[in-house]
């Protein structure tokens, strides 16, 4: 049982590719740790740092507040789950559990009993005679969990350890592996691109991306308190959506006016987050998620601040409870591969002519009632505008963040 | 495919007839090897295709020469020879497909370049060297030639093999906390087996068939292997008594055919292991 | 928890650095046996060959230095210069045959349903069987006029050739032996090359109504371009380089027809009085051969962006 802690780990491969740059990260004694990112933003290559499977370039790891930057991997006491479960193809399931206790001279007693109690635990006590390549998908899957389970380690590292399974199955999995975590309070460290993932199973999570750490929070507070562009467009499904907007001083207060369209900015807001209007009369990247929009011909909003805008919707994808709706707005769409990160390797990376996006597309997102049909349509859709996020232009961070989290009250 | 179903059906046919021709007669040197070697010297003279009977003379007169003992000398060397050469290509197979680094892209591309070097080149200074160690006409002389001559191409589909093992497969074995030679022999080894069996099959297939070196570092007759004894019995007989030849010839044959039937697979895997990739 | 300071993490950088050159070392040691074993058989004699070429000695005596012109005199030998043309002659014939054939059955082969691996079993036999073996039984069904061969000829109505007594036949009879022995190596690699063809791309020429040649042109060649070049490169080095064949069936002759540089090579440093004549003749062998390898490696490398 054990804290994990990063310090400064920067991971910069033999070519001079910057992989992780200068991450602190702490995961405390028990907790559910994911990383998430899209792909090649350094997660795993930090998680192999954790495991000792990669060098360390510079910086600190500790595990139980023990420095084990030089400690191979073979000595950390930590299990680990590969993605593609790297079981040993000539063992049976039982010697593949029990392969890495053997190695510690434990009792065959005591390793039997370990190894009966995982199988039994995750359904695989009839398979303990089988060979990997007779069992199905999930069913490796599990022996690839007992494997690390049985290790009684210092905690659990897995890297995207359900992407190679089937979309029912990586839920009924995901939620056992939920549960068995709770259950043996083991420091775990996920990795995942899958924002989904990330919100159900962590206690805290490590937004990545480009080898730069972006966020590290509880799942609530990256949905409802970005830190940047980045994070609030990863985070959520479907996306929020970003936009290079303008704010305007009127007479009537501050305004956000984007594409057309122009949606006050309310009070409230202003007092809570000053710098918004000393903005006034300069861009701003808008951000509204699609929840936060809502057909108002079937919901009416009590104890809330809301604007319409008019949107011709060529898109409509029904859900069953909820239904997207598509529509284009004539302005630029605010890409989080716009904003200059920190790090030095990125600046090669940007290329001009990918960034100017043209005309943005937007999704709300209604309660299946809707009689808004599209394609070709012309509707009113209403916007909570207690819920509008507004990021810096240059740098993408958050200028503030929305104040209520509740849901809109349907129409009886 | 528009074409009339049983046009298409008799053409089916007839191209699989053509092809069984085909392979009989690329077949037939073989084939005639063994049915010449049950032929009697009045079947000879009657030009039958068929021996008459099945004639086991002809093998009674390969006592003439120590026969036997050239099947043995080739097992010997062919097998010391791939021991020899499998040790180091496992460990260097295991060693350029793991590890990366320039100065292992040019040790890959020595191996393949050395392979290409004709034998004569190297065979005329390894006579006079050996001649001073002393190692001319032994066994060990020619396990340390035959070693060295099926290292690097051993070596080279060694690599290939391990190639197809992922490494995560390592990775879980030392975190299950074994070091990167007890992987190796526990976990790597094990798994690469079937390949390594293909490299072995291969590279004794390939010493039994040589004859270059055997003829010019082996002198005395007992020491000859099969290859050598052979063609040296059959300047003896010369061109009129064929027959005794073809039976030293079937037997000279029956280890590395018997091998390659037995064993086709994996020889197939293996050949391919090399090749495919380039 | 401790607070890191400076020096100790200057210190844990510094044993991390020792425990990556200590696993560099031990990636080397595990070349050692080999690039041993390679050393001394194959690279140390390489160099000594190329002292030997500079040399005017025998395998008894120790020669003494003569430079080049060991080199100069088989410029203007004419022996060396038709063997040297042979070489090329043999090899070129026997890489293209080998080619072709090998292509042949390949593309036979993979029609086949059932049965092809015991078809497989058949084709791979020449290159199993020992070459003294082949060479033996190819000798005998050619030996003379009553021989198997000139019967089966006599059939279709065309004269006794003597194979292995005229200088012209025995060429043809070299090659043609060179060419069995390696059509099933290009006959395997080719084999499952083309079985690794996803079946979609010729599912889809089918549906564009694509003719059997257009599809064996556009479809099956490109995909086996790769595959044939390295095979192709590897049977013209071991026809290049071909010892047994030559010098099992007609020792060089006859009247020195079918001499390559090899045999010529062995002959000069067994029979003839110059160690270093016979090394230089090597030494020139090994440098057309890696110019030739060189070319087709190059058209290698221009093939691989595609």
């Amino acid at each position: 049982m054990a804290g994990i802690a990063l310090e400064q780990v920067k991971k910069v491969y033999p070519d001079g590719t910057l992989a992780v740059s200068s991450i602190d990260l702490e995961i405390d004694d028990g907790q559910f740790g994911v990383l998430v990112g899209p792909s090649g933003c350094g997660k795993t290559t930090l998680l192999r740092m954790v495991a000792g499977l990669e060098p360390i370039t510079s910086g600190e790891i500790r595990i139980g507040g023990v420095d084990v930057s030089d400690v191979p991997a073979r000595d950390r006491d930590i299990a680990m789950v590969f993605q593609n479960y790297a079981l040993y193809p000539h063992m049976n399931v039982f010697d593949n559990m029990a392969f890495g206790l053997r190695r510690r001279k434990l009792p065959k007693e005591e390793i039997t009993k370990r190894v009966d109690q995982a199988a039994r635990s995750l359904g695989l006590e009839t398979q303990l005679k089988r060979k990997p390549r007779q069992l199905s998908g999930g069913q490796r899957q599990r022996v690839a969990m007992g494997r690390a389970i049985v290790r009684e380690p210092q905690a659990f590292l897995m890297d995207e350890p359900l992407s190679n399974l089937d979309a029912k199955l990586r839920a009924q999995t995901r939620a056992e592996i939920a549960r068995i975590q709770r259950e043996l309070n083991v420091t775990t460290i996920y990795v995942t691109h899958d924002q989904i993932e990330a919100m159900t199973l962590g206690h805290v999570v490590a937004v990545m991306n480009h080898g730069n750490l972006q966020q590290l929070a509880p799942p609530e507070m990256l949905y409802s308190q970005p830190r940047n562009v980045f994070v609030a467009g990863f985070i959520g499904s479907p996306p929020m959506n970003l936009i290079h907007a303008e704010l305007t001083q009127g007479d009537g207060g501050v305004t956000v006016r984007f594409g057309g369209h122009e949606l006050p900015v309310p009070t409230r807001t202003l007092n809570r987050f000053p710098e918004l209007g000393a903005l006034a009369g300069r861009p701003v990247v808008l951000g509204i998620r699609p929840e936060d929009m809502f057909d108002p011909a079937c919901n009416e909003l009590s104890g809330g601040e809301t604007a319409t805008l008019e949107a011709m919707v060529d898109l409509r994808e029904s859900l069953g409870s909820v239904a997207d709706l598509h529509f284009g707005v004539d302005a630029r769409a605010a890409l989080p591969e716009e904003f200059v990160a920190e790090s030095e390797a990125i600046e090669a990376e940007r290329e001009d002519d990918e960034v100017v996006g043209a005309d943005a597309r937007f999704v709300a997102r209604v309660d299946a009632s809707s009689a808004i049909r599209g394609p070709g349509e012309r509707a009113v859709l209403g916007v909570r505008l207690d819920r509008l996020y507004f990021f810096d232009p240059r740098s993408g961070e958050a200028l503030c963040h929305p104040s209520a989290t509740t849901a809109p009250v349907a129409a009886a | 495919m528009n074409r009339h179903p049983v046009v298409r059906k008799v053409g089916r046919i007839l191209g699989l007839a053509l092809l069984a021709l085909a392979v009989l007669l690329v077949d037939f040197p073989v084939f005639l090897v063994v049915l010449n070697a049950f032929k009697s010297a009045a079947d000879f003279a009657n030009e039958r295709l068929l021996p008459s009977h099945l004639n086991w003379e002809n093998f009674n007169e390969l006592s003439r020469v120590p026969f036997g003992r050239y099947v043995v000398n080739s097992f010997i060397v062919s097998t010391g020879g791939t021991a020899l050469a499998l040790f180091a290509a496992v460990l260097a197979g295991y060693s350029l497909s793991r590890f990366k680094g320039r100065g292992f892209d040019a040790y890959s591309r020595l191996l393949l370049g050395v392979q290409m070097v004709p034998v004569v080149v190297t065979l005329l200074p390894l006579f006079v060297i050996f001649k001073d160690l002393h190692l001319l006409d032994s066994y060990g002389g020619m396990i340390l030639l035959y070693g060295a001559l099926l290292t690097p191409f051993a070596t080279w589909i060694a690599k290939s093999f391990f190639d197809t093992i992922p490494t995560d497969l390592e990775e879980a074995a030392w975190i299950d906390g074994y070091s990167r030679t007890q992987t190796l022999m526990r976990v790597v080894a094990p798994v690469a087996a079937p390949g390594l069996v293909s490299v072995a099959l291969l590279a004794f297939i390939t010493a039994w068939n040589e004859y270059l070196l055997a003829s010019v570092f082996l002198s005395s007759i007992n020491h000859y292997t099969v290859g050598v004894g052979l063609q040296n019995f059959q300047q003896q007989l010369g061109t009129t008594n064929w027959g005794p030849v073809m039976a030293g010839a079937t037997i000279a044959m029956l280890p590395t055919v018997g091998v390659y039937l037995l064993f086709q697979r994996y020889f197939v895997r293996g050949a391919l292991a090399g090749a495919v990739k380039g | 928890m401790s607070t890191i300071d400076a020096t100790t993490a200057a210190g844990g950088f510094r044993r991390r650095r020792g425990e990556a050159l200590r696993e560099r070392a031990r990636s080397w040691g595990f070349l050692a046996p080999s690039m041993v074993i390679i050393g001394l058989v194959t690279l140390y004699p390489l160099v000594y060959a190329i002292v030997l070429s500079l040399q005017h000695g025998s395998f008894t005596e120790s020669g003494h230095w003569v430079g080049l012109s060991n080199f100069t005199e088989l410029a203007s030998d004419t022996q060396f210069i038709h063997a040297l043309r042979f070489s090329a002659i043999f090899t070129v014939f026997s890489a293209l045959g080998a080619y072709a054939m090998g292509l042949g059955f390949a593309l036979a082969v993979n029609r086949l349903n059932r049965g092809r691996w015991l078809v497989r079993l058949g084709l791979l036999l020449p290159w199993v069987v020992p070459p003294v073996v082949s060479i033996i039984a190819w000798h005998w069904m050619l030996a003379d006029n009553e021989a198997i061969v000139n019967k089966a000829l006599g059939f279709f109505g065309v004269g006794p050739i003597t194979f292995l007594a005229s200088p012209f036949w025995a060429s043809v009879t070299v090659i043609v032996l060179r060419i069995w022995r390696s059509f099933p190596f290009i006959f395997i690699t080719l084999l499952a090359a083309r079985m690794a063809v996803p079946e979609e791309l010729y599912e889809a020429a089918d549906l564009d109504g694509s003719g059997p040649l257009t599809t064996f042109r556009k479809i099956t060649m490109p995909q086996l371009a790769r595959v044939s070049v390295v095979a192709v490169l590897l049977v013209a080095i071991w026809s290049f380089n071909d010892f047994e064949t030559i010098y099992l069936l007609t020792g060089g002759g006859p009247a020195n027809a079918t001499y390559n540089v090899v045999v010529l090579s062995y002959y000069q440093a067994f029979f003839g009085s110059n160690l270093g004549l016979a090394a230089a003749m090597a030494v020139v062998g090994l440098v057309l051969l890696l110019a030739l390898s060189a070319v087709l490696l190059r058209l290698l490398r221009r093939m691989d962006p595609a």
